[in-house]
């Protein structure tokens, strides 16, 4: 296990806090994020109506109550230095391959990237297929994981002007992370590749969650048809 | 006594809303909701409901109803013309129903979301504790023409006419003022990010829906970096490298990774929902102090509102 972290809260909204942890992200990180998770939930559940864990952040929304709020508030202030981090539960994620067609037809930022990046589209190909990707949050939309981290060649910012509409099955990347969109959705990340229709889950058949591994597996056009296309 | 109508006439915005999908973000489902608060629970008000009972979410007006049982319903919010049996009506009061009746809402010519609640609420399936269904994702209760309806418990048997008094109902303004925390700004944001963003005037872009309204204007400058994405509040103003503010509302995305300029108010983001594209905005920083302050204040005056309404009856 790595050192202690250093958890501290912030006001993220009206009746939001959102507890962020110092220092560099690991592979320890979901685990503390989920440990610390049911510790508040053990303290103020009543109080929680939501919750989300991303990577190195927790996120609540409390009763819509400002005094409530701000005693909630003070009481982390003082309860997070004593969170004892280190009473985790080791996470035993699933492994999941996932079959992604890369190409400009569907990876409508292909073409921009590799002029950026000077890379040819195999060197993107393997840059984003070799990784074996950990999830780190879920969230956004169901069924939406957030996988890192991406190659330091292949790291993106998100698009100037978020698309209005990205389709289901969409393989994007955003700085260190990549995803997958679960159902068509407004967008800001780059879109590089698409996965068939059969592969695309939703929050009631959670394909995965925090912990588990990806790994994306090049196919080609026919390839992509023959598993349910929706190019 | 159980009521019903019949849902004559509707289109793909309606919707039923409540406060919204409980213990859901972690799966990354949104929590949707009434896109105006304050008028969805006037509208209940009016009935004498639970100001959280599930509550017709009805854009732009144009829908009718049949009563298929003696009923009472209600309208509050964004306005126009109301026909009972297609005899005109005002708006923003409630309306005893017989069987048989029809209520027509014609196109609103005041803001944008208004309600239709039903004595007793809305009965629904239940989707993480909430009737709200969300356009995005497509999950939670739907709504369609021709669908009959029906409340969710026997309603109060004394209930007689109540209005929302004329100087309550929305207006729409030459210039808004929105106010947002700024102790809940986020990210790297350039120096003096947030007097430029208070000195601009923006407009509501055709771009709106339930999920975010973006706004155009003199873009703002752009730190050049996003953030490691963090969980999100509804009102959440963001800033992508355009530099034209976005301001996420009730089926935002549960986490993103665009800087935050601050997170509206509940009471401004009431008041974004009823604005309509092309309509002219100013935001305002404002600390947490003044806005405990402001919102003691708002439910002072919630208080004195529904004292009113209820302790004047029309007839």
């Amino acid at each position: 296990m790595d050192k202690q972290p250093t958890w501290q809260p912030y006001w993220a909204g009206p009746f939001s806090i959102r507890i962020a942890r110092a220092g560099a992200l690991t592979p320890d990180t979901p685990a503390q994020l989920l440990a610390l998770k049911h510790w508040l939930k053990s303290l103020y559940g009543e109080h929680i109506h939501n919750m989300v864990a991303a990577y190195q952040s927790l996120y609540l929304e409390l009763t819509a109550d400002a005094e409530l709020s701000q005693q909630l508030f003070l009481r982390l202030v003082e309860l997070l230095p004593s969170f004892d981090g280190h009473t985790l539960t080791p996470i035993r994620g699933q492994h999941h391959q996932i079959p992604c067609w890369y190409d400009a037809e569907v990876g409508l930022d292909i073409p921009a990237i590799l002029a950026e990046k000077e890379l040819s589209l195999e060197q993107l190909i393997a840059l984003h297929s070799t990784p074996i990707y950990q999830v780190y949050a879920v969230g956004f939309a169901p069924g939406f994981a957030y996988l890192g981290q991406v190659a330091a060649e292949l790291r993106l910012p998100r698009l100037a002007t978020p698309r209005l509409q990205v389709p289901a099955g969409a393989v994007a990347i955003a700085e260190q992370q990549t995803a997958m969109y679960p159902s068509a959705s407004p967008g800001g990340w780059q879109l590089i590749g698409r996965v068939p229709a059969q592969f695309i889950g939703r929050h009631e058949a959670a394909w995965c969650q925090v912990g588990d591994t990806v790994q994306f597996v090049p196919i080609d056009a026919k390839q992509f048809e023959a598993l349910g296309g929706e190019g | 006594m159980i009521s019903r109508i019949t849902l004559l006439r509707s289109h793909s915005g309606v919707s039923l809303q409540d406060l919204g999908r409980v213990q859901a973000a972690e799966f990354g489902v949104c929590k949707a909701g009434a896109q105006d608060q304050h008028f969805a629970a006037l509208a209940n008000v009016l009935l004498g409901n639970e100001k959280t009972d599930a509550v017709l979410e009805v854009p732009l007006g144009a829908v009718e109803l049949l009563a298929d049982d003696d009923v009472w319903l209600a309208h509050a919010g964004a306005h126009g013309p109301v026909f009972h049996n297609e005899r005109l009506v005002s708006g923003n009061r409630s309306y005893l129903l017989r069987r048989g009746d029809r209520l027509r809402l014609g196109y609103y010519r005041q803001g944008v979301v208004g309600y239709l609640a039903m004595a007793g609420g809305f009965e629904a399936p239940l989707y993480f504790q909430s009737r709200s269904f969300s356009e995005r994702e497509q999950s939670g209760p739907t709504i369609n023409q021709g669908q009959q309806l029906q409340n969710a418990r026997v309603p109060m048997t004394t209930l007689v006419a109540r209005s929302i008094p004329y100087a309550h109902w929305w207006r729409s303004k030459g210039l808004h003022q929105l106010y947002y925390l700024a102790d809940s700004a986020h990210g790297p944001l350039p120096t003096g990010h947030a007097t430029e963003f208070s000195q601009r005037l923006w407009h509501v872009s055709t771009a709106r829906n339930r999920m975010g309204i973006r706004f155009e204007g003199q873009p703002l400058a752009w730190p050049m970096a996003g953030i490691q994405s963090i969980g999100l509040a509804c009102g959440s103003i963001q800033l992508p490298a355009n530099g034209l503010p976005i301001v996420l509302h009730r089926e935002h995305q549960t986490m993103g990774g665009y800087p935050v300029l601050g997170v509206l108010t509940p009471q401004s983001q009431n008041v974004l929902a009823q604005l309509r594209p092309g309509q002219l905005c100013q935001f305002h920083a404002i600390q947490r102090a003044s806005w405990t302050t402001v919102n003691q204040g708002y439910q002072r005056y919630w208080q004195q509102l529904t004292a009113d309404i209820t302790a004047a009856p029309l007839d």
